[in-house]
C-alpha cells in the first residue's frame, strides 16, 4: 500500500466512520435525542437508564470505538501539517496533544454513560443522575483543546504559503468559526435549563454539529488533494513504465 | 480600467448602474467567518430575550445593579477604535500608508483601554459578591461579556498584527487583503459589543 493510498484509507474511513459509528451509539443505540435534561429530577434520570440500559451499554460501546477513529483522521492532518508547513513541527505536536485530549474526553463521557446504565434502580438514583451528569458536562465543557485543535489547522493552512497549498483558505476560516462555536459548549457548566443547557440548542447540539462540520470539511479537502497525489503518482508511474529510454533521453 | 472611465464620464447625478461589479473588502473566508459567528450571537440574543421574557422582574431588578457608565465608555472606546480602523485602511488605500501603522497602534489603545474598563467592572461585580452563579442574569452577562472578550483579545491580536504589515516599505495584494479582512473583523468586534451594550445594560 502505498503512503498516499494508507493515507487517504485513514482520513476517510476514519472521518466517516467517526461519525457514523458515534451517531449509532449515541442515537440509535443510547437514544440520547431528545437529551434528558438537567431538571429533571434523579428518579425520572434513573428510570430512563435503567429502561434503556442495554441501549446505553451498547452505545457506549460504539462511541468508545468511534473515537478510536479520531486518530486515524487526525494523524493525517497532523502530518500534513508537519510535513509542509514552515513551523509545522509545533503546529503539529499542537494538534496531536490536542486531539489525544480530545479523545480521552470522548472516552470518558461515553465511560460515564457507561457506568450510569451499569446497575440503574439497584443503587440510589442520585448516584445515577449524578453519573449522567458527569457523562453530559464531560461531553461538552472541556472545550479547549478542541478549540486549539481547530486553531493549530487554521494556523497551519495560513502559513501555508506555497503557489500550491494542500487546503484552500476556506478551510482556515472553517476551522476559526469551529473554535469559536465550541466556546458555548462551556455554558452548560453554569445553566440548567434554556439554549445553554447541557440539552440545549447552544449549549450542545450546535458545538456537536459544529464539530462534524469541521470534520467533514477537512475531509473533503484533504481528500481532494490525495487523489491529486495519487493520480500523478500512478501517471507518472505508468510513463516510467511505458519509456524507460525516454526518461533518461529528458 | 474601462469601468472607471465609464463611471468618470457619467454625470453625477446618475446613480451607479446595478451591474457594477462590487468587490468585496478582504478575503471571502473572513465574511463566512463573521456570519457564522453572528449567527451564534444572534441565538444568543433570542435564548436572552426569551429567558429575560420569562424573568422579567429579576432581569430587570439585576440591570439596575449594572453601571452604565462602563457599558458607556466600552462602546465610545470601541466606536473610536473602530474609526481608527476605518482611517487606517482609507490612508493606505489613498497612498499615505506611512499614517496607518499610528492609526491601527491607536485602535489597540482604544482596546486595551477597553479590556482596563472591562476588569475594573468585573472586580467591582465581584467585590460586592456578585458573580456568574448569583442569577440567571449575571450568568448570561458574564458568559457573554466573557466570549466578547476574548474576541476583543484576539482583536487585539488582529490589530498588532495590521500595524506590523502597514509598517513595511511595500504592501502588495495579499498584505492589502489581510489588512481588511483584519479590519472586517475588528468591525464584528465593535458591533456585537453594541449590541451586547443594548441588551445587557440598556433594554428594559
Amino acid at each position: 500500500m502505498s503512503n498516499t493510498k494508507l493515507q487517504l484509507l485513514c482520513l476517510r474511513v476514519g472521518g466517516r466512520l467517526l461519525f457514523l459509528l458515534f451517531a449509532i451509539g449515541w442515537i440509535g443505540f443510547a437514544r440520547f435525542v431528545p437529551a434528558p435534561s438537567p431538571l429533571a429530577g434523579a428518579a425520572e434520570i434513573a428510570r430512563r437508564y435503567r429502561d434503556n440500559a442495554a441501549g446505553i451499554q451498547i452505545g457506549a460501546t460504539f462511541m468508545l470505538v468511534s473515537f478510536a477513529f479520531w486518530a486515524t483522521w487526525g494523524s493525517v492532518i497532523a502530518a500534513w501539517t508537519k510535513r509542509t508547513v514552515p513551523g509545522g513541527q509545533i503546529l503539529a505536536y499542537i494538534q496531536v496533544v490536542s486531539m489525544t485530549i480530545a479523545e480521552m474526553v470522548g472516552v470518558l463521557c461515553a465511560f460515564f454513560w457507561g457506568a450510569a446504565a451499569f446497575r440503574p434502580g439497584q443503587i440510589s438514583p442520585e448516584i445515577t443522575m449524578t453519573l449522567n451528569d458527569m457523562g453530559w458536562l464531560m461531553f461538552l465543557i472541556p472545550w479547549p483543546p478542541f478549540s486549539m485543535w481547530c486553531i493549530a489547522v487554521a494556523l497551519a493552512v495560513f502559513r501555508d504559503k506555497s503557489d500550491d497549498p494542500v487546503f484552500p483558505r476556506w478551510t482556515a476560516y472553517l476551522s476559526l468559526l469551529t473554535a469559536i462555536l465550541f466556546i458555548p459548549a462551556g455554558a452548560a457548566l453554569f445553566f440548567k435549563e434554556g439554549g445553554y443547557a447541557y440539552n440545549g440548542l447552544l449549549g450542545m447540539y450546535l458545538p456537536l454539529a459544529i464539530f462534524f462540520v469541521w470534520v467533514e470539511g477537512l475531509t473533503i479537502a484533504m481528500t481532494r488533494r490525495l487523489l491529486r497525489e495519487q493520480r500523478e503518482e500512478r501517471e507518472a508511474a505508468t510513463l516510467e513504465q511505458q519509456s524507460p529510454a525516454g526518461a533518461a533521453h529528458v | 480600467m474601462s469601468e472607471l472611465t465609464v463611471s468618470a464620464a457619467t454625470p453625477p447625478a446618475v446613480q451607479p448602474a446595478p451591474t457594477q461589479r462590487r468587490r468585496i473588502p478582504g478575503e471571502t473566508g473572513i465574511w463566512v467567518f463573521v456570519l457564522g459567528d453572528m449567527v451564534m450571537f444572534a441565538a444568543f440574543f433570542g435564548i436572552y430575550v426569551q429567558a429575560r421574557s420569562q424573568h422579567t422582574e429579576l432581569f430587570n431588578a439585576s440591570q439596575q445593579k449594572l453601571l452604565i457608565a462602563f457599558g458607556a465608555v466600552n462602546t465610545c472606546l470601541l466606536l473610536t477604535g473602530s474609526l481608527f480602523v476605518v482611517w487606517g485602511v482609507h490612508a493606505i488605500r489613498n497612498g499615505a500608508a506611512r499614517f496607518a501603522p499610528k492609526l491601527f497602534a491607536a485602535a489597540f489603545v482604544c482596546a486595551s483601554l477597553f479590556g482596563l474598563d472591562k476588569v475594573i467592572e468585573y472586580t467591582e461585580k465581584l467585590s460586592v459578591g456578585i458573580t456568574p452563579v448569583t442569577n440567571p442574569f449575571f450568568t448570561y452577562f458574564f458568559m457573554f461579556t466573557g466570549i466578547h472578550a476574548l474576541h476583543l483579545i484576539i482583536g487585539m491580536c488582529v490589530l498588532a498584527r495590521m500595524r506590523r504589515i502597514a509598517l513595511q516599505p511595500e504592501l502588495d495584494a495579499s498584505d492589502m487583503a489581510a489588512i481588511e479582512s483584519g479590519a472586517t473583523y475588528w468591525h464584528l468586534v465593535d458591533l456585537l459589543w453594541v449590541v451586547l451594550f443594548a441588551l445587557l445594560y440598556l433594554l428594559n
